[in-house]
């Protein structure tokens, strides 16, 4: 397992996965979660070398996600997708253990840009 | 306050469909043209509503682009009495993204999507049947329907 994508937003999901294959990611396995409490469940039987999680999710939230994920001592690396922009959430994100947030909308170089540093050139 | 620039919208809805969007502003909303869709956000720390009203045929543009159908696929789909669930998804995120040019000092967070303005929250309604704040735009899309649409403030 390669990759867990958290999103709320079947539409979300598929432009991030075609996002991710025209990065020159064509062979990343990819599991997929309706919000942090589907994607918790979820890394009880994958182990994801990345987890890229919308913010706004119904249930739990991104940030509730990452914060829960790092309080039981997971350091998978996780990056944001998210329409939340401002300075605040930033940091907000960074000071919880996120390495980056893609702002949407987004295009193949800026996915390409924060995936190659933890998965490797495309 | 200052409001959300023509250009700022063409540029997120150009880069979110991939295809050239113009916004142009005029003083007077678009005669609307068939069913209209209201979506309302939350704006912090106020917590008081803004709304955007707009043509759904337009917004079906912007939604179906999003996801790669054509615009005759996109009609089709429209003017099809069952609801189209992936235009539908494509059209929530599409308004969810657009949370992001509808306050240009405070946060704005999409709160919801409706066909019926009498569905709106309370306060969102209130926005919408007495604004002190309005802007209206004609939106053209590149090889797309286009259409009105308008950002309604509280103040």
């Amino acid at each position: 397992m390669d990759l867990l994508l958290v999103d709320d937003s079947r539409t979300m999901r598929l432009l991030v996965h075609r996002a991710i294959r025209q990065a020159g990611y064509r062979g990343l396995t990819v599991c997929e979660a309706e919000n942090g409490a589907d994607a918790l469940e979820k890394l009880k039987s994958v182990k994801p070398k990345l987890i890229l999680s919308d913010w706004n999710m119904p249930e739990m939230s991104g940030i509730d996600f990452l914060r829960k994920l790092r309080a039981e001592n997971n350091l998978t690396p996780f990056g944001f997708i998210t329409s939340e922009s401002s300075k605040k959430f930033k940091e907000l994100a960074i000071s919880n253990g996120a390495s980056f947030i893609i702002v949407k909308p987004f295009n193949v170089d800026e996915v390409q840009d924060a995936l190659e540093p933890i998965l490797g050139e495309g | 306050m200052p409001e959300p620039s023509s250009s700022a919208m063409a540029t997120l809805f150009s880069d979110l469909i991939g295809h050239h969007v113009n916004f142009s502003e005029r003083i007077d909303a678009m005669p609307e043209h068939g069913e209209q869709i209201y979506c309302a956000y939350l704006i912090k720390p106020m917590e008081s509503f803004r709304v955007i009203k707009a043509d759904l045929s337009l917004l079906s543009s912007f939604a179906g682009a999003l996801i790669g159908l054509s615009p005759a696929t996109i009609k089709e789909r429209v003017a099809d009495p069952k609801p189209d669930e992936s235009l539908r998804d494509a059209l929530h995120e599409v308004m969810n993204i657009a949370s992001r040019i509808v306050s240009v000092d405070h946060r704005a967070v999409f709160e919801g999507m409706y066909g019926d303005p009498s569905k709106l929250p309370p306060a969102a309604r209130s926005t919408l049947l007495d604004p002190c704040n309005s802007s209206h735009f004609k939106v053209i899309i590149e090889g797309f329907e286009g259409g009105g649409f308008s950002l309604l403030a509280p103040f």
